[in-house]
C-alpha cells in the first residue's frame, strides 16, 4: 500500500514538472497570440460574447478573444453567435430585422444564462480599454434580409469606424466574404482581414489574391506542412475550433499565428 | 396604462419582498423550531442540474412520516461559479429550498414546491465591475424516489418547471443521490 502511494506521488510530481516545450516558428515573431472563442467558449458558464466572458479569458491570459458580430438595423454592431435571435432570446428573427433599442431590451432568456444582455462592440470595447496589448478578432457574420450591397457597405464602414477609434487595439477582421474583406481593405489599406474558407487550398488562394493578412480556418482541417506554406507566402494563419487539452497542444504544434480556443485554462497553461 | 404599469410594478415588488420574508421565515423555520427537531430523520443528498444551477448539496429533514406519506423539508447550497469575471474568488449562490411530499415505501412518486434565491455575479455596466443580481425564482417539481427498506441510501430523478424571476417558466431536470444520516428508532 505504501509502495502504491510513494508511486502515485511519483508520477504526479513528473507529470507537474513536465515542460511544455513547444519550438513555434510562424510569421508573429514566433509567439502564438491566444484567444478565447467568444470569450471563454462554448461550455463556459457565462454566454458567447458575454462581456463577463471576454473579460475572464483575457483575465485568465488570453492575449483577447474572438468575437462574433452582427449589426443591428440601426447600423449598430453588437456581439452576438447564433443566426437566429429565437433560440437564446424572447425576441424572433435575425439580429438584422431589430433595431439597438430592442436588442438592448432583450437578454439571454435560456438556463442557465438568463438575465444576461447582449452587448455592443463599442461596450466590449469599452470594458476591455483597461487591457493593454489586446487582441479582438472580429468574426463579421454578416446575416440579413435586405439588400446585401448595403447591407455589406454600412457593416465595413462601421467595423472601419471601430478600427479607427480604438488605435490601441489590435483588430483582426474574419468573414467569409471576401467582398466584405476587400471593401474594408478599400477604406483602410492597413486593416487585418482574415478570409474564412471551406478549404485550406482556396484559402490560400484567395489570401494571395487579395493580399489579405490571414486564413481563419478550422483546426481539423488544415496541416502543419499547410501552415508552413500559408507563412511562406506571407500569409498569417488563425485556428479555431480548439476545444480540449489535446487539440490545443495539436494546435500549438501546427505553428500558427493565433489560436481562438474553448479550452482556455488549458490552453494558458501549455503556453505560459 | 402607465397606471396600470405602475401598478404591474408595485405587485412585483410586492411578490419579491413576500418571497424573501417567507424564505427567511422557512429558514428559521427550518434551523430553529422544535417541532421540526423532534422525530426528524436527517438525510443529505447531491443533485445533479436541478434547482441548484448545475449541481448542489442538500440537506433534508423529514418533518412527517405516516403510514406511506412522508413529507421532506430540503435546503441546498449550489453554484455556477465560485470565481468572478475579474477571476477572484466571489461565488455565485444558490440556494434552493422547497417541500417536498413522497408517497410509497420503496419505490416513491414525489412532489415539490419551493422557491430558489439567486445571487449571481455580473457585470455592472456603468462601472464595469462586478455586482449581485438577487433574484428569486419559485418552482415546482415531479418525480420519482427510490429508497430500499432498511438501506440509507436513496436517489431519483425531477422533473422541474422552474419560474426564473417569477416571469420566465422553463422546464428543467434533475437527478439525485443521498444517504440518509439519522434513522429511525426500531
Amino acid at each position: 500500500m505504501k509502495k502504491t502511494i510513494q508511486l502515485v506521488c511519483l508520477f504526479l510530481i513528473v507529470q507537474s514538472c513536465q515542460k511544455n516545450d513547444f519550438e513555434i516558428s510562424n510569421l508573429s515573431g514566433n509567439e502564438i497570440t491566444t484567444l478565447g472563442h467568444a470569450g471563454m467558449g462554448i461550455g463556459s458558464s457565462y454566454p458567447l460574447n458575454s462581456i463577463e466572458s471576454i473579460i475572464k479569458c483575457i483575465e485568465i491570459g488570453m492575449d483577447g478573444s474572438e468575437i462574433d458580430i452582427q449589426m443591428t438595423n440601426d447600423f449598430t454592431l453588437v456581439a452576438y453567435h447564433h443566426p437566429e435571435l429565437t433560440k437564446h432570446t424572447d425576441l424572433e428573427g435575425i439580429v438584422n430585422e431589430h433595431s439597438l433599442e430592442e436588442i438592448k431590451n432583450t437578454a439571454y432568456r435560456d438556463l442557465p444564462f438568463l438575465n444576461y444582455k447582449i452587448p455592443t462592440l463599442n461596450e466590449i470595447i469599452d470594458a476591455t480599454k483597461v487591457y493593454s496589448n489586446l487582441t479582438l478578432s472580429l468574426d463579421c457574420k454578416l446575416i440579413t434580409n435586405q439588400n446585401a450591397d448595403d447591407y455589406i457597405t454600412h457593416f465595413s464602414d462601421a467595423i472601419v469606424e471601430v478600427i479607427a477609434n480604438n488605435p490601441n487595439i489590435n483588430f483582426i477582421i474574419e468573414s467569409g466574404n471576401i467582398l466584405f474583406l476587400k471593401k474594408i481593405r478599400e477604406i483602410n489599406p492597413n486593416a487585418q482581414t482574415a478570409i474564412y474558407p471551406s478549404d485550406f487550398e482556396t484559402g490560400l488562394e484567395t489570401a494571395i489574391k487579395n493580399n489579405l493578412y490571414g486564413i481563419s480556418i478550422s483546426n481539423e482541417i488544415i496541416s502543419k506542412e499547410q501552415v508552413a506554406n500559408a507563412h511562406q507566402n506571407g500569409i498569417k494563419v488563425i485556428l479555431w475550433n480548439v476545444q480540449t487539452k489535446s487539440q490545443n497542444r495539436k494546435a500549438i504544434e501546427k505553428n500558427p499565428d493565433y489560436i481562438q480556443t474553448d479550452n482556455v485554462r488549458s490552453l494558458e497553461r501549455l503556453l505560459n | 396604462m402607465i397606471r396600470q404599469l405602475h401598478s404591474y410594478h408595485a405587485f412585483k415588488k410586492l411578490v419579491s419582498n413576500l418571497s424573501k420574508f417567507v424564505f427567511l421565515l422557512f429558514v428559521c423555520l427550518f434551523c430553529f423550531s422544535p417541532c421540526f427537531l423532534a422525530n426528524n430523520k436527517n438525510a443529505i443528498f447531491i443533485e445533479g442540474l436541478g434547482v441548484g444551477g448545475y449541481g448542489s448539496i442538500n440537506f433534508e429533514r423529514r418533518i412527517l412520516n405516516k403510514n406511506i406519506h412522508q413529507i421532506h423539508a430540503r435546503i441546498g447550497f449550489g453554484t455556477y461559479n465560485i470565481t468572478d469575471f475579474t477571476n477572484s474568488i466571489n461565488p455565485d449562490v444558490i440556494l434552493p429550498i422547497g417541500i417536498n411530499y413522497c408517497i410509497g415505501k420503496q419505490h416513491k412518486l414525489s412532489s415539490e414546491i419551493g422557491l430558489t434565491y439567486s445571487s449571481i455575479v455580473q457585470l455592472n455596466p456603468n462601472s464595469f465591475e462586478p455586482k449581485r443580481e438577487n433574484n428569486f425564482s419559485p418552482y415546482i417539481g415531479l418525480g420519482y424516489k427510490f429508497n430500499k427498506v432498511n438501506s440509507r441510501f436513496f436517489g431519483g430523478a425531477v422533473y422541474y418547471r422552474k419560474f426564473e424571476f417569477f416571469e420566465y417558466p422553463r422546464n428543467w431536470a434533475g437527478f439525485f443521490i443521498g444517504y440518509i444520516l439519522t434513522k429511525d428508532k426500531a
